[in-house]
């Protein structure tokens, strides 16, 4: 529908709502985005455990995106919030927001859930997790993911089947912030003390000093000096290129435009 | 038409303005004696009043001379106020001063003659005023007006002597009374420094002027008319030009006032304005000063230096030539040094007084700006030492110029180095012209909507839609703050 | 396609059609001969006639006005749903009138959730689109319903389904936009309302969609900047808050206001200053604007932080009446940022201390270098941090886009698609030279020689109605 000009000229209403009727076939048939399943219906089990396995493939392939989109539909499509269940699609999708640091819808998905499931310990360190993240508050940061990886591996944790789960997501969390945390350092440090790299990373020596060189940074083992490798702040070498004669065009089109 | 109250705001700002505590010593010289010999009748009191505010130190020189000075005048409410003035500086520092009366003393017999000569005066002047009326003899009418306009000023009733100087207005039968009148009140206005009515009455003078060269009074002359208008012109334009200057100045419009005071005639044109509001020596400082706060070099270097009329009046004053020499040659501790000298006899200047800290800044922050153009950075220390200020101070003026805009450079203040910006034009006109093109794009797509909202008349409108508005309102309010802090 | 409807259980867990409260029953028996009657005859009718428009001429007109929604909202005589006899696909019209008017009439027990569910995802939309008066109602009956079990949630999907499926594309703007947003709103449902959001609103159409006021344009976009800017999405809910203060007004809506009230704490967040309203927006609104406390802040911002904080005190009971504690709070909490980055033109280079100190920190070096890094990373800052302490900041690009380079490509991308803007703002032009309210317009203005700035067109351009003449006119 690039429908042209719609208003003013005196047609009939009439007339339009038949170009209206004309024009209803095309996003008639398949209508704009609606992928859930229409099986999942009343006696049936809820939409959150039907929906679940579908979120462990989307962990699997790593589709954060997807999976934020089929966890979100899922929770506006259930009836029931209070009930445990509701747990196997918030966590992932609190989790995968925390992978892409999006941390505001992260923070509503916890916030929706029900007094009695937001009180679970897994809901709590979330929470603190998630504030940790927003302010980049590193030890506390790789304090509480440590905290969420213990709570999960008890035995008597109350949704073993979300317990492989966490346990990828939060991993692929961790890595992809390290990730990002040492691509900031390069940015913003040209040397630094092992012990701040240790605190911004999250690793004990020994392992810090191994994912330095993976990185090629340099560590001076008698300064105890961490120097990043710099990453190249060259962003603005193109445009200093001659304007070509096709960007001429298009301003001088302009131009005559102006001039009409 | 402007009245009393008009006035009051305006004299009672010029009192509020800030009174520093002006040295005289070796450092900061000022000669009172041979200062207050240029002027000439009640103006005289009136320095006289305000050195004594601002100069404790030379106080009771300044209340003696304001006594004697009173006596020669003809307003006895003068000596209260030179008292009251004295007293109050007395009390700013206690124990320094010997009292008034220590001081001088007060010629109470002339108090009296005076008075009563004053009043016979009042009374003649008055009846002599009625008698015309009723008579309705235009031009008596305008000369009695005339006459109580001066005498009201002579005892320092300035509302009632304004109110005459206007009513003749309407009395008056040719240009030149017209010139007169206006002349006249802008005295007045001058000594209250009651400067925004000034423009009004140089535009009613200059109209009688542009009339009395168009009109051609005696059309037999025709040959001659045109020189006698100029000639006419040249011998008010300065006083006109002074009375803008000087309202510009009290404005704080730097800028405009350094044009008009470097265009001043010769100071003989001042006519009987030279002493009796201004000494030229004046005009040298508030020029200078305001052209060394607000032109660019070159144009002080045609206008005030190669300017040789204006030059007349800096030989009154030869240390303003000092300054822009200084000024002139990179010397900008000599010029701030110079600055700080005379500051004293800035301050002690009626018309100055309260521009003297701003226009010191804005000189500052030329010579920064000036000094700074050349580099593309330079060490902080280099500039201590022709600024004269401690590092930690050059740091604080250069930081403030650049946030003002002033200076494009940084600085670097582990090195304490002032670095040049370095501006790549290019790059700088593609991401502005970007930055513009997405901004227009948004806004086009908001104006379009806009438009299509109006095509279809959904337009907010007062009466019946109110109800449901404020509905719609309390449902949209229910979306309470759910927008959260992250904590 | 044919599908029979699935049919309902009637115990679900929404209040069950079977078991309407006793009193409604001895309501519905005051009609109950007459209507009754008629509910069965016109079942028939909706599963006879094929012709919609007869069908909604029908339902529009079978019955005395009065007990016209009674009859379309009440059950068989035998208690049996009306609903459970008819498909979906194939009655659309039918049960869009009946659902619509049993969600209204309280006297009526509310259909199970999935009927209503099933109905927004499967129904026909040539057969809706005959009645779009009815599809509005039923959206607002499904909010009253969600309202009336406590949980607005169960609104959200319904809607979401209606909307995306009901008028020809979404940037169309309907009724049902604003009530759908303000759904999500209601129960945090941000990012669910998103993907609607996202598509800009182009077209204005009363033949479509009749009972479209300026409200409802007004109070999605009100709703939709409050989505933005709880999620964080600075610039997008600036552009729906300024659609709002920038609608075409002639005395200001109270959503109006608001909008501007949180206009300007996303512009603090956002740009570290507020920009000005649009110029075409109402003068009273920009006046009532200036006068408030939220423009007071704007004057701080946002250096003063003492006096930030002592206005945030006084206003508070204001801030809080508003609605807006959060948003001023995250203003002040990007306070020392923005103090940080005008730093950055004036200073090379500055230890953390001496930053701490300009931006109100002083002493807390440790939240200062993080908030440093946290700048650098979101690039805010383009800078280096040193061992001990001093941070450099690299030569200023603030001018450029940060985070792009600027390649020659896109430098003619920006330019091809700025002048398809100046196209279509060509064609709207011509449109409206032609058009009689314009021509009637010039006319006029040219008899009363008029003598405001700008001629006519920039009028047109700018604001197209500033006098109520032209709504007489029209």
């Amino acid at each position: 529908m690039s429908g042209g000009p719609p208003t003013p000229p005196p047609t009939s209403s009439k007339e339009l709502m038949d170009e209206a009727r004309s024009s209803v076939p095309p996003p008639a048939a398949p209508p704009p985005a609606q992928a859930v399943p229409a099986v999942a219906e009343p006696p049936s089990p809820d939409p959150y455990t039907v929906v679940f396995p579908i979120i462990v493939d989307l962990t699997a392939q790593k589709s954060h995106d997807e999976l934020v989109r089929v966890a979100e539909e899922a929770e506006i499509s259930a009836t029931v919030d209070a009930s445990p269940s509701h747990l196997l699609v918030t966590i992932p999708l609190v989790l995968t927001y925390l992978i892409l640091d999006q941390i505001p819808p992260a923070r509503y998905a916890l916030e929706r859930l029900p007094p009695n499931l937001a009180s679970q310990p897994l809901c709590i360190d979330l929470h603190h997790l998630l504030s940790a993240t927003y302010q980049r508050d590193y030890p506390i940061i790789y304090a509480r993911v440590e905290q969420i990886d213990h709570l999960v591996s008890q035995p008597d944790f109350a949704a073993p089947d979300l317990v492989p789960i966490v346990k990828t997501l939060l991993n692929e969390f961790i890595q992809n912030f390290r990730q990002r945390t040492f691509v900031l350092l390069s940015k913003a440090y040209s040397s630094l003390s092992l012990q701040h790299a240790q605190i911004f990373l999250g690793l004990a020596s020994e392992a810090l000093i191994q994912a330095i060189q993976a990185h090629q940074w340099t560590y001076d083992a008698s300064t105890h000096i961490v120097r990043p490798k710099p990453i190249s702040r060259a962003i603005r070498p193109t445009h200093t290129a001659p304007s070509s004669l096709a960007s001429f065009d298009v301003v001088a089109d302009g131009i005559v435009g102006l001039e009409i | 038409m402007l009245d009393a109250t008009e006035q009051a705001p305006s004299s009672s700002k010029a009192k509020k303005a800030p009174t520093p505590i002006v040295p005289v010593d070796e450092n900061h010289p000022f000669d009172l004696e041979t200062y207050i010999a240029s002027y000439e009748g009640r103006v005289v009191v009136d320095r006289l009043v305000h050195i004594i505010t601002l100069a404790p130190s030379i106080a009771p020189q300044a209340l003696q001379l304001a006594v004697r000075h009173i006596q020669t005048l003809r307003d006895p409410t003068l000596y209260p106020v030179a008292v009251a003035a004295y007293d109050q500086a007395a009390s700013l520092s206690p124990g320094q001063l010997p009292s008034a009366s220590e001081v001088a003393t007060i010629n109470q017999k002339w108090v009296d003659e005076t008075s009563a000569k004053n009043q016979s005066e009042r009374m003649k002047l008055e009846v002599e005023l009625k008698t015309y009326t009723n008579n309705m003899i235009k031009e008596s009418i305008r000369m009695a007006h005339r006459d109580l306009g001066e005498f009201y000023r002579s005892v320092g009733e300035y509302g009632t002597a304004l109110r005459h100087f206007t009513k003749s207005r309407e009395f008056c039968t040719t240009n030149q009374h017209i010139l007169e009148m206006c002349l006249s009140v802008l005295e007045l206005l001058i000594e209250q420094r009651n400067y925004s009515h000034v423009p009004t009455y140089i535009f009613k003078a200059e109209a009688a002027l542009d009339q009395a060269a168009a009109g051609g009074e005696n059309p037999k002359g025709a040959v001659g008319t045109k020189s006698k208008a100029t000639a006419e012109r040249e011998k008010y334009q300065t006083k006109l030009d002074f009375a803008l200057a000087l309202s510009q100045l009290g404005q704080g419009m730097y800028e405009k006032a350094a044009h008009t005071f470097l265009k001043l005639g010769l100071p003989g044109k001042l006519g009987d304005w030279s002493g009796k509001l201004v000494a030229s020596g004046d005009i040298a400082v508030y020029g200078t000063l305001c052209a060394l706060a607000s032109m660019s070099r070159s144009a002080i270097k045609s206008r005030v230096l190669e300017n040789e009329t204006f030059s007349v009046y800096i030989e009154q004053e030869p240390y303003v030539r000092d300054i822009v020499d200084a000024y002139m040659s990179n010397r900008f501790k000599a010029v701030l040094d110079l600055l700080e000298k005379y500051s004293t006899r800035h301050y002690l200047d009626l018309y100055l007084s309260s521009h003297v800290h701003d226009l010191t800044n804005l000189i500052r922050n030329r010579a920064i700006v000036l000094y700074f153009q050349p580099f593309s950075s330079i060490k902080l220390e280099r500039m201590s030492s022709v600024f004269g200020w401690t590092v930690e101070e050059v740091e604080r003026q250069v930081v403030a110029l650049i946030q003002s805009g002033d200076i494009q450079a940084r600085v670097d203040s582990q090195h304490k180095i002032l670095k040049a910006k370095q501006v790549d034009p290019r790059a700088q006109l593609y991401a502005k012209a970007l930055k513009a093109g997405s901004e227009m794009q948004s806004a086009n797509r908001k104006l379009l909507l806009r438009m299509r909202l109006q095509q279809a008349d959904l337009i907010v409108k007062q009466p019946k839609n109110q109800k449901q508005d404020s509905a719609a309102m309390a449902s949209a309010s229910q979306m309470s703050d759910y927008i959260q802090i992250g904590d | 396609m044919n599908d029979p409807l699935p049919t309902p259980p009637l115990n679900t867990a929404s209040a069950g059609p079977s078991t309407p409260p006793p009193a409604d029953n001895s309501q519905n028996a005051t009609v109950s001969s007459d209507a009754s009657l008629s509910l069965d005859g016109l079942l028939m009718q909706i599963t006879s006639i094929n012709d919609p428009e007869a069908l909604d001429k029908t339902l529009r007109t079978f019955a005395p006005k009065e007990v016209r929604e009674t009859i379309l909202g009440s059950l068989l005589p035998d208690g049996a749903d009306p609903l459970q006899v008819l498909d979906v696909r194939r009655n659309t019209l039918g049960i869009l009138y009946l659902l619509s008017a049993r969600l209204q009439v309280n006297a009526a027990g509310a259909p199970p959730q999935h009927v209503i569910e099933t109905f927004c995802r499967e129904f026909d939309q040539a057969q809706a689109r005959v009645a779009p008066e009815r599809v509005t109602m039923l959206a607002r009956g499904i909010i009253q319903l969600g309202q009336q079990v406590g949980d607005v949630k169960l609104a959200v999907k319904p809607l979401h389904d209606l909307l995306v499926r009901f008028p020809p594309s979404l940037s169309y703007l309907t009724p049902l936009h604003g009530l759908f947003v303000t759904a999500c709103v209601a129960s945090r449902q941000f990012a669910v309302a998103e993907p609607v959001l996202s598509t800009p609103i182009t077209q204005i159409n009363t033949a479509f969609f009749p009972d479209l006021t300026y409200l409802d344009n007004l109070v999605y976009h009100y709703a939709g900047g409050t989505v933005y800017a709880a999620l964080k999405q600075w610039e997008e809910a600036e552009d729906f808050f300024e659609i709002v203060v920038g609608a075409p007004a002639l005395v200001p809506s109270a959503v109006q206001l608001e909008a501007g009230k949180k206009l300007i704490l996303v512009q603090l967040i956002k740009d570290g200053k507020s920009n000005n309203l649009p110029k075409y927006a109402n003068g009273s609104l920009q006046r009532q604007l200036k006068n408030s406390p939220y423009y007071g802040l704007t004057r701080h911002y946002p250096q003063q932080q003492a006096k930030l904080e002592q206005l945030v005190e006084k206003e508070r009971e204001t801030f809080e009446k508003d609605q807006n504690m959060g948003l001023v709070l995250q203003a002040l909490d990007h306070a020392p940022r923005w103090a940080i980055k005008k730093l950055t033109g004036t200073y090379l280079t500055l230890s953390v201390s001496e930053i701490g100190k300009t931006v109100n920190m002083a002493g807390k070096d440790e939240a200062v270098q993080r908030l440093i890094l946290s700048m650098i990373e979101k690039e805010e800052i383009d800078a280096t941090l040193s061992m001990d302490g001093i941070v450099t900041f690299n030569e200023d690009h603030s001018a450029l886009p940060m985070k792009r380079m600027l390649s020659k490509t896109e430098v003619d991308n920006a330019l091809k698609e700025a002048q398809q803007q100046a196209a279509i703002l060509r064609q709207l032009e011509r449109e409206i030279g032609k058009s009689r309210e314009y021509l009637l317009k010039a006319a006029k203005v040219k008899d009363n020689d008029w003598s405001g700035p700008g001629g006519p067109d920039e009028e047109l351009l700018f604001d197209v109605t500033p006098s109520a003449t032209w709504a007489d006119d029209a």
